[in-house]
């Protein structure tokens, strides 16, 4: 949380040095506490006059209260029996969690988002800086990917976004020429690489599909951005064409590196698995089969509130945190489900409105590099509970339990929100 | 590197930049209809075939085993039973890293504390101490069939060595499991569905066992402590071929009968003698074997195997008893001196194989009192596995200790058989006081290959009785000749040659009572005709003749019974769990030959010569009052066999029936290789009366026989 933080505490140092008319000598205390006061109502009435609050759009704002309410509900049960003596423990947690997340939210949405262009150069070369600290420091079994409680490439996402969206702004009339998108790809490849190399093949596309979609909306020349696109496709084809190859038709476990793919084997055996889960039936297989089941036996209706035959008796590990939607599928049912996934759809749809209705460029990017995020990891993560993506550890935004993912996305709301209510005005 | 300041108008039309986002949003509701019909496809097209998935996934059927019946012999002693112990399972689709769990397993099984003296003790002599038993077993065979000296010298010294250890009170060699064991146990299993069981306990010590495991889950994954019953046999080898052994199911016995009687791959099933003959014995449309129906119980399992609670649970029904006819001691005894004998002539010919069997038969009911056969087996081997030397042992081709020799072996049975071309001329009305000339100018001279007499010089003039007592070749041979192949023949049939006995056991053969048309078939040539020389050799038992010991112990209970011959049997009742009798067997009368009494004193009166003064087999019985002793005859048969000498090799037979003069029981033997009846299955027959007479000596007496 560091870096926001940062950028939180420039902005009020910004914000007295633009006040030069202040008196310098000793103030009493009250006095200080008066020209605090003061300075916020400043504030306030300069937002009041922008008509920031008229602005507010209750109607998002609801839906995605119900999207929270739901997430917490889903949570309370999925949680209940991962500690067997403290059944609140993680829903107490969340639900605070989330608490501070509404007052991070409405603070980042308080704050104008066109102020972070000046900070834009000093955002990347601090997040490379962490995410290299990650790389030398990190922890957490397997991948390096926790520094001090929390995961610096969930960060680097929505800093990226601001960064990206800044650097593509600066550049909107030279996109045309292809040098300057291969600049542009080239400046999110090097935070997209060091998170590969932590190693999180999850968060890296995350990483991508962030770039794509905003170079697409900022009009990056075609030729380049879909030979680009078509030399992705290209290479999962030959990634998909070796895995056949290498795993006899995806019958047999991998046993060692396929030369030249920079994957690991085990993340290529996830990639694989995905296609025949029965290949590796006691390891991430046994996760995708079991998930499968469990949200396919919830049928309509689901089995009911903490009744989950399937999450409830250990059949899947990881149901509080990546598997919270199998937990969701089996408990509560296809109605419930789809509910969540309309909301999901219905609060996307409103948060993307917001591009249209952006104040400028900058805005509409950042919304695009948000909705696309959240998008992502939705279809990423739904996806490999039902068995139709590879299995690469992406949380399902606001539903799954860690306090890292809950307050970027929810900061990411917040920023949306701060762009939304600096927008034009609308019909 | 950015002017925030810097607001000029975009160069691209906001339309242009509407129209790329436009593009994003649609992709937004791609991806959303596509989770969404993903979502109903699994929940509700699906959701019927994942539930069933689901509900597989959490219950378990557990088979609960019925209870073999039990065996008793007529005095109520348990021939063999159905022990409960433990075993230890391993599911290999639920362990992840097998040398993790072989040497977690290896732990638990070195523990000593599982064990508490006084189950120790216990384990020492059931379960724990299996390989031991095996092993002194195995030596024990080894030595009465005195069998690859070698092999038994080191298997003697190993099982002192384990007795010692044992005895200190430690876990014995044999308890001590390797990593490296089990571990090529946990991967020796090919098929994932079935468990792999890494070791057996003690009901007692089984339980400890299973809760430590519990205790620790997920240090024994995939590893569950099944009850079971083990088929236990507390006499050992006594009565092990009539008895028979179980074991698990063939894949092609399962393929047959598996859906029939619902067995599954693991079913242990009788594999041999009773066992196998009442495995599933059907009555009147009703199922009265031994093995009853197994039940079963459903419960809910979670993603570690814990069971969470019992859905359904369905009894299983216990398997019938059998009450037998057996008499334990009598068959005791019968088997000691058949081994014993056995082993001694095994000592003079140490380049055969040798084995024998004799048969102890009620001659009113025909229920079998005893029935042995040598080389032994004991059945508790089979149930427990074989060692490789067991399996050497069990599975040797020459010994072929498995076959039953009182009913799957056939032999010439020599002089024996006179009594039936005896009982021809008797039926064709030839005074039996008509005498013969047995003397080596009489065979010498013959044109009719007459087959000479064993008494050098000939016995001279002859009738029935001096003929039966000295076994007179040429008496019966011309005297056969004289009533004609198809009286004696008959009379052959008659008493039960060539037929089955159809007695309840598995694996019996027919013989063979060679007959004309019998000749028409099977042979060619000059050999197609019935000659005269047939004739001869069949009256005196060689040629083609070839009987069951069993078939001779009927024929001398019918000779005891005055001309009616009963269906062998051994099983008397079948009782179920409740000790209700379910079926009762009713002695069957097969033919009644209708003897005249004349007949049947002088056939009953020529079986006493032989065993009174003058007779072949007078040393024999002097232990027995003169009330109780027996009529015998007795028989020295050719072998047959092409890799033996026909100057020395033969087997040894012998008949009775006791007593003599109010007949209760009738006895058949044969000794391979043991030359003269009265010399080697003789005394298999006076220790075997003496017993069931109650007149019990030292049966250990070795006898030297022959050369």
């Amino acid at each position: 949380m560091n870096n926001p933080l940062n950028i939180d505490l420039k902005l009020k140092k910004r914000n007295t040095s633009n006040q030069p008319n202040q008196k310098k000598q000793k103030l009493t205390k009250d006095e200080r506490k008066g020209n605090r006061r003061q300075r916020q109502e400043n504030r306030i009435s300069e937002l009041r006059k922008q008509g920031v609050f008229n602005r507010v759009d209750w109607i998002t704002l609801v839906i995605f209260g119900v999207l929270l309410l739901c997430s917490l509900f889903v949570l309370s049960s999925a949680s209940s029996k991962v500690i067997e003596e403290q059944p609140d423990y993680y829903i107490n947690k969340q639900a605070l969690f989330m608490v501070l997340g509404i007052v991070l939210m409405a603070v980042v949405a308080l704050i104008d988002y066109r102020r972070y262009r000046e900070y834009a150069s000093k955002g990347y070369i601090a997040i490379i800086i962490l995410l290299v600290l990650v790389l030398i420091f990190g922890t957490g079994d397997g991948a390096k990917r926790w520094l001090f409680g929390f995961q610096p490439s969930e960060l680097a996402k929505l800093v990226m976004i601001v960064v990206f969206a800044s650097w593509l702004t600066n550049r909107r009339e030279r996109l045309k020429e292809p040098k300057v998108v291969w600049q542009s790809m080239l400046f999110m490849a090097v935070p997209m690489a060091l998170v590969f190399l932590e190693p999180d093949l999850g968060t890296s596309l995350v990483f991508l599909v962030i770039m794509l979609s905003m170079l697409f909306v900022a009009g990056a020349n075609r030729k380049v951005f879909y030979g680009f696109c078509l030399f992705l496709l290209a290479a999962i084809v030959l990634i998909y064409v070796s895995l056949y190859i290498y795993t006899d038709g995806f019958t047999k476990l991998l046993e060692e590196d396929i030369p030249f793919l920079p994957l690991r084997s085990y993340q290529l055996m996830r990639l694989a698995i995905f296609i025949n889960p029965g290949m590796d039936p006691q390891n991430s297989g046994f996760h995708i089969i079991q998930s499968m089941i469990a949200i396919g036996s919830g049928g309509l209706l689901g089995k009911g509130y903490g009744n989950g035959t399937q999450v409830q008796s250990g059949f899947l590990p990881e149901h509080h945190t990546d598997f919270i939607f199998s937990v969701a599928g089996e408990e509560f049912g296809f109605l419930f489900c789809a509910f969540v996934l309309v909301l999901y759809l219905v609060f996307l749809i409103r948060l993307m409105r917001t591009a249209f209705i952006a104040r400028d460029l900058f805005g509409s990017l950042i919304v695009t590099g948000i909705c696309s995020m959240i998008i992502f990891q939705v279809l990423v993560n739904a996806g490999m509970t039902m068995g139709i993506m590879p299995v690469t550890g992406v949380p399902l935004p606001f539903f799954s339990y860690g306090v890292t993912s809950l307050w970027v996305n929810m900061m990411s709301v917040g920023l949306v929100f701060s762009i939304s209510l600096r927008g034009k005005k609308q019909k | 590197m950015s002017d925030p300041k810097n607001n000029s108008p975009e160069k691209e039309p906001q339309q242009v930049i509407n129209k790329r986002l436009f593009i994003i949003y649609i992709l937004v509701f791609v991806v959303f209809a596509v989770l969404i019909g993903r979502l109903f496809y699994m929940q509700i097209i699906q959701g019927e075939a994942y539930s069933e998935r689901a509900e597989n996934n959490i219950t378990r059927t557990v088979e609960l085993e019925a209870r073999r019946g039990v065996i008793y012999d007529r005095n109520g002693n348990v021939l063999a039973s159905s022990e409960p112990y433990m075993s230890v399972n391993v599911y290999m689709d639920e362990v992840e890293d097998r040398e993790a769990l072989a040497e977690a397993l290896a732990e638990l099984f070195n523990r000593e504390d599982i064990y508490t003296a006084e189950e120790e003790a216990r384990a020492a002599t059931a379960v724990s101490s299996l390989s031991e038993e095996i092993e002194s077993n195995a030596q024990k065979l080894a030595q009465a069939n005195d069998e690859e000296e070698g092999e038994t010298e080191d298997s003697q010294s190993d099982s002192t060595d384990d007795e010692e250890e044992s005895a200190d009170g430690s876990l014995t060699e044999n308890d001590k499991v390797t990593v490296d064991e089990l571990k090529e146990m946990l991967s020796s299993n090919v098929n994932n569905f079935l468990p792999v069981t890494v070791r057996t306990y003690t009901y007692d010590v089984g339980v400890k066992v299973a809760q430590i495991i519990a205790e620790n889950r997920d240090l024994y994954p995939g590893v569950y402590v099944a009850e079971q019953a083990m088929r236990s046999y507390p006499n050992g080898y006594y009565l092990g071929h009539v008895l028979g052994s179980v074991g698990t199911i063939t894949q092609s016995q399962y393929d047959e009968e598996g859906e029939l009687y619902g067995y599954d791959l693991n079913a242990i099933v009788g594999k041999s003698g009773l066992e196998e003959y009442y495995e599933h014995y059907t009555e009147d449309g009703k199922e009265i074997g031994l093995r009853g129906q197994n039940g079963s119980r459903t419960v809910e399992v979670d993603a570690n195997g814990n069971i969470v609670r019992t859905i359904s649970e369905e009894p299983p029904t216990a398997g019938n008893s059998l009450v037998t006819t057996i008499d334990l001691n009598t068959q005791e005894h019968m088997e000691d001196s058949l081994r014993n004998i056995v082993s001694s002539v095994k000592a003079s010919k140490p380049d055969k194989s040798v084995g024998g069997s004799a048969v102890l038969l009620d001659i009113k009911t025909g229920g079998v009192i005893a029935m042995a056969s040598a080389p032994s087996v004991d059945p508790n081997d089979f149930s427990r596995g074989l060692t490789q030397e067991e399996v050497d042992y069990y599975f040797s081709d020459d010994l072929k200790p498995q076959i039953n020799r009182a009913i799957s072996s056939k032999y010439a049975s020599g002089s024996t058989f006179k009594l039936v071309t005896a009982t021809a001329l008797l039926r064709e009305g030839i005074s039996p006081n008509e005498t013969v000339l047995c003397s080596p100018s009489v065979w010498l001279n013959s044109s009719d290959s007459l087959a000479q007499c064993w008494q050098t010089g000939g016995h001279g003039y002859v009738d029935l009785m001096g003929a039966t007592a000295g076994s007179c070749n040429i008496y019966y041979q011309l005297m056969a000749e004289r009533v004609g192949e198809d009286a004696m023949l008959q009379a052959g049939m008659d008493y039960g040659f060539g037929q089955k006995t159809n007695i309840d056991l598995p694996g019996e053969v027919s013989g063979l009572l060679p007959t004309p048309e019998w000749k028409a078939e099977n042979r060619s040539g000059w050999e197609k005709e019935w000659h005269t020389y047939d004739t001869y050799y069949t009256s005196i038992g060689q040629g083609a003749t070839e009987d069951t010991v069993l078939q001779l112990a009927c024929y001398t209970a019918t000779i005891a019974n005055r001309g009616v011959r009963m269906k062998p049997y051994i099983v008397q009742e079948i009782t179920d769990d409740s000790s209700t009798v379910l079926k009762s067997t009713e002695p069957t009368e097969v033919i009644d030959m209708e003897f005249t009494d004349e007949t049947a004193d002088l056939l009953i009166q020529a079986m006493k010569t032989v065993t009174n003064e003058g007779g072949t087999a007078v040393n024999l019985f002097d232990v027995l009052p003169d009330e109780l002793r027996p009529a015998g005859k007795t028989g020295t048969a050719q072998t047959g066999l092409a890799s033996d000498d026909p100057n020395s090799d033969f087997h040894g037979v012998f008949i009775a029936f006791a007593p003599a003069d109010d007949p209760e029981v009738a006895f058949a033997c044969l000794i391979e290789y043991g030359r003269h009846g009265s010399t080697s299955a003789g005394y298999v027959c006076e220790d075997t009366l003496n017993a069931y007479f109650g007149y019990d000596v030292d049966t250990s007496i070795i006898v030297s026989s022959g050369e």
